[in-house]
């Protein structure tokens, strides 16, 4: 997408306010936050467990993941990151890694000093409850995926997947008419789904064959978004998208 | 690391034309244990009996092991709905 002339922390601003409206002062105070920008390639870790940061870790291009391994070697993806994902922000407040983030495609990521977020903070409520907003999403987004892994079936998963990970591209302009880019190699989408790569292959051959998707070259393209709605069993209300401009916009119409 | 190809046999046969990267031998007969196990929990629930089965062939279309998995329930006392 052709952003150079926007300011660099334009992705964090457009994903708080897929949460939360900002006022301008307030808009201001986010986009001019000290950062420090650093290009990573593909796997690369930028914390690890144990480790205690000093920085708040800003995606504003490609995609990061958080993920663990078990005492066998088996990996769990967590969760992926995109831009304007800030995925250890509860580390300002939480010193110490309790899992690890790396970079799953090349990303150019900026990292904010958490002495700069702390004072960000102070005398702005509103940047306070946008980012208390955005963490407790990010809470609301594990829940849903202990409900989908314990709960769900390999099909149900990986459609679930697929319709959180459009709706969070197309939140933040990422994406529209039904397509969006999907970077990870079907062997991270089955550890991110917890099954095996050739379940995972099953499961996406199902899909396919019932024409909901199609997956190429790291282009996802939903060719019927009520039928993945309903094998993924996907209400979007836990993603909690725009909730206040809903409200404003139902008091302005009553 | 090689690559080893899964099949899997389930009222019809599935080839795998992506193959999946193994460490060793172990690990390919643990990812076809665990892919039987998998399907057969989401498919099994609505036959009495269900078999599934994975041949597993190397990169020259060798087969290398040979997994099945048949599940079966039979009621003791239950009277016809």
């Amino acid at each position: 997408m052709a952003d150079s002339h926007l300011p660099t922390l334009t992705p964090l601003l457009r994903k708080l306010d897929s949460v939360i409206r900002l006022n301008d002062e307030e808009r201001r105070a986010v986009l001019a936050l000290p950062h420090m920008i650093r290009q990573v390639g593909p796997h690369e870790d930028i914390a690890t467990v144990g480790e205690r940061p000093a920085h708040c870790c800003l995606v504003l291009k490609g995609w990061a993941h958080r993920y663990a391994y078990t005492a066998t070697g088996d990996r769990q993806i967590l969760s992926f990151y995109i831009a304007g994902d800030i995925p250890d922000l509860q580390h300002l407040y939480l010193p110490v890694m309790d899992h690890s983030l790396a970079s799953l495609t090349a990303c150019t990521l900026a990292f904010i000093p958490h002495e700069a977020m702390r004072a960000l903070v102070i005398g702005r409520p509103g940047v306070m409850a946008a980012l208390w907003r955005d963490t407790l999403v990010d809470a609301s987004v594990y829940r849903e995926r202990i409900m989908t892994l314990g709960r769900r079936q390999s099909l149900g998963r990986t459609a679930h997947l697929f319709c959180e990970m459009y709706m969070r591209q197309r939140a933040v302009g990422l994406a529209g008419d039904l397509s969006c880019p999907l970077p990870p190699t079907q062997a991270e989408l089955a550890d991110a789904v917890g099954v095996t790569a050739v379940h995972f292959n099953r499961s996406l051959r199902t899909l396919r064959a019932q024409r909901r998707i199609v997956l190429q070259g790291g282009q996802l393209t939903i060719d019927d978004w009520p039928g993945l709605v309903a094998t993924a069993e996907f209400d979007p209300v836990y993603l909690h998208f725009n909730e206040d401009r809903q409200r404003s916009d139902e008091r302005a119409s009553a | 690391m090689a690559r080893y190809f899964f099949e899997i046999e389930n009222g019809g046969l599935h080839k795998d034309e992506t193959g999946t990267e193994c460490r060793d031998l172990d690990e390919v007969r643990a990812i076809a244990v665990r892919t039987l196990t998998g399907i057969a929990g989401e498919e099994s629930v609505a036959h009495e009996r269900h078999t599934i089965a994975i041949v597993v062939r190397d990169a020259t279309g060798a087969s290398v092991l040979d997994a099945t998995l048949t599940l079966t329930t039979a009621w003791s006392n239950r009277a016809e709905a």
